[in-house]
């Protein structure tokens, strides 16, 4: 799993990741963090990042890991009915 | 846990100033990682900061948003702490009587005796001198008396 990230490494890692589409305003991030924190599924701390900045840390709690498995086992079932659906030739 | 003298804790809930300025911090951060990054790859500070700027949005709503987030979130945990001292005080209470009962019962049994005198003196006084008589027309109620001046007699009720 990964260790704590602050949001710039974060927001990178998304668009990276998705190739620039999902994440359009990386601005959107901070809210969402904050959202999960308030609900207490990731924890946030202010700490020294590699250029030496001050920046806040977020990492997964114990909640948030389980919540994480458990929304990730939706999606994909979600993902493979409607694929199932749109499936064509099959219904 | 004592702090040492001079030293105090810090206000909780923060004001909306301090997590206004840490939410900025936290937003400065972000920008400046990435006109870092991109004046790497041979960008001007000020096309970068401008570059920057566009690939976050705008500032304010996130800005926003962020603070409203938090306000909410430190507004339930001091509900939280509110009930949890609650908890404990009654705890504290109850652990109290146990260890002493007969100061308790000397307690409850005072205030009971106080609360019934007090109870019933007032429904006395209520019943005598608050409430109205229970007759219909109470306006028109008389008080009659006869009078023997000669003999100095006083016949029925009237006041000395």
């Amino acid at each position: 799993m990964l260790g704590p990230l602050h949001g710039y490494a974060i927001a990178t890692r998304i668009r990276e990741r998705s190739d620039g589409a999902l994440l359009v305003e990386e601005g959107a991030l901070y809210p969402a963090l904050h959202r999960l924190e308030a609900r207490g599924w990731i924890d946030a701390e202010w700490g020294i990042s590699a250029t030496n900045r001050r920046a806040r840390y977020y990492s997964l709690t114990g909640d948030g890991r389980r919540r994480l498995k458990a929304e990730t086992a939706s999606w994909r079932r979600y993902v493979s009915v409607v694929e199932k659906v749109l499936a064509p030739g099959e219904a | 846990m004592p702090l040492p003298p001079g030293v105090r804790p810090d206000p909780w809930p923060p004001p909306d100033s301090r997590r206004r300025a840490a939410i900025r911090a936290e937003i400065e951060f972000h920008l400046q990682s990435r006109i870092d990054e991109l004046v790497a790859r041979g960008w001007t500070p000020a096309a970068a900061r401008s570059e920057a700027l566009r690939q976050f949005g705008a500032l304010e709503p996130v800005e926003q948003a962020c603070h409203l987030i938090g306000r909410k979130r430190e507004r339930r945990m001091r509900r939280l702490v509110f009930w949890r001292d609650w908890h404990l005080d009654l705890r504290y209470a109850l652990r109290g009587i146990r260890q002493s009962p007969v100061l308790a019962v000397t307690v409850v049994v005072t205030f009971a005796l106080g609360i019934g005198a007090n109870a019933a003196v007032f429904g006395l006084v209520d019943a005598v001198l608050l409430n109205p008589l229970p007759f219909a027309h109470r306006d028109r109620l008389v008080r009659i008396w006869e009078e023997n001046r000669r003999e100095g007699h006083t016949f029925g009720t009237r006041e000395q």
